[in-house]
């Protein structure tokens, strides 16, 4: 008989494969371009977060420019211009930080739980409705990147690199979904 | 064994509840905490109004002395950065702290009548009166001590105020000389240099003419 157990890299999986287990032998998961687009917006989501987690407990990090804060300000740039804007009116109304952070990774992980269950899919015609929700990903995607071309109210300052990686993860997540829609 | 997979939405969670904790702990128990006693108290010019900032009673516009005086308006106001009495209103800083300790300034007017409060110009610094009797503002900067210049979250901030601007994440000061009867704006001029020491000898202790001229 052949020993599966061999065939399998990691110990811990040799171990389990003997003991009749199927621990870290999970089948790989297809992930489309829509499902990376909300990874990598979660993932920006917590770049800010990052920043002002370590800032509450070291408020010297604040005087004088270091990696943090450029992981903030790429992590804000590549949000949706929009959702900037509303954390920028929530911070600039209460004034309180812990308030701007809990929101950012609120709508992160909201986003993360509709944008999932929509884009699989819902209703009797799961197919038509993940692919019109495709469709309004992709507008709302290409909306965002023209109004980041225009110096308009939605703007937010920050630097120019953090201005191009914010471009550029918008154009990717805009390259993502629309390769979804023509697959 | 149940099979696990990398779910970001669970590590979200995590980290929101984590968060929470944290900030529990490094914010709120430190505020809690401090118990270092401060009291300052200063008297309004040509009134029986003084500003009171304590943390052993509420902080605010008080009437009738430091002792023995009722406190009128609540909040957090300034006098040694400029306030002005003119008729039944009088102008002065007030200040906003946020949870990491920045530092945000209304100009606001009281009403010595009737002690009603209202906001005339948000993120502005009141400096005082210059020689001719004009109010003098700077608006379109945050405090230094905010480090602006360094901290993305004062961008951020700054971004959604009318009244701060930045040009390229280098803040723009400018000088506003107002007429305290209407808050008309006579005269604004930006100024690099609003926020040093060098205020007072070229706004405070001149005329608005004599700045109009050497402006240009």
């Amino acid at each position: 008989m052949r020993d599966e157990s061999k065939a399998l890299l990691h110990p811990v999986q040799r171990l389990c494969a003997r003991r009749g287990m199927t621990c870290g032998t999970s089948p790989r998961t297809r992930r489309t371009g829509a499902d990376v687009y909300v990874l990598l917006m979660q993932a920006a989501a917590l770049l800010p977060a990052v920043y002002m987690f370590i800032l509450s407990g070291y408020p010297a990090l604040a005087a004088r420019r270091n990696v943090f804060a450029f992981l903030f300000e790429a992590g804000l740039s590549a949000l949706p211009r929009a959702e900037v804007r509303l954390l920028a009116c929530l911070y600039r109304g209460t004034a309180r930080e812990t308030f701007l952070h809990m929101a950012m990774l609120i709508a992160a992980l909201l986003f993360g739980l509709i944008a999932g269950r929509l884009l699989h899919g819902y209703g009797p015609q799961a197919e038509r409705n993940a692919r019109l929700t495709r469709i309004a990903f992709a507008v709302l995607i290409a909306a965002d990147l023209l109004v980041r071309l225009q110096p308009f109210v939605l703007q937010v300052h920050f630097g120019a690199a953090a201005a191009v990686i914010g471009f550029a993860v918008r154009a990717v997540c805009l390259l993502l979904v629309l390769a979804d829609l023509s697959a | 064994m149940q099979q696990t997979r990398f779910s970001m939405n669970a590590f979200l969670l995590v980290a929101v509840i984590f968060s929470a904790i944290s900030y529990f702990f490094t914010i709120f128990l430190t505020q809690m905490a401090d118990r270092t006693p401060v009291n300052a108290y200063a008297q309004v010019e040509g009134t029986d109004l003084g500003v009171l900032y304590s943390n052993l009673k509420p902080s605010g516009l008080y009437e009738g002395g430091e002792q023995t005086g009722t406190c009128r308006v609540e909040g957090i106001f300034g006098y040694d950065w400029g306030s002005a009495a003119e008729g039944t209103s009088l102008y002065l800083n007030e200040y906003r702290t946020s949870d990491f300790g920045l530092l945000f300034c209304d100009v606001v007017r009281i009403d010595t009548e009737t002690f009603a409060k209202e906001v005339v110009l948000e993120d502005t610094v009141l400096r005082g009166r210059c020689a001719s009797g004009e109010l003098v503002c700077i608006r379109g900067a945050l405090m230094p001590a905010d480090q602006p210049e360094t901290d993305p979250l004062c961008t951020l901030y700054s971004s959604a105020s009318p009244g701060l601007r930045s040009r390229g994440g280098e803040q723009v000061p400018e000088v506003c000389f107002l007429d305290p009867e209407n808050m008309e704006v006579l005269y604004s001029a930006e100024d690099p240099d609003a926020l040093t020491d060098l205020f007072g000898e070229r706004y405070l202790e001149r005329t608005l003419q004599e700045i109009r001229e050497d402006v240009g």
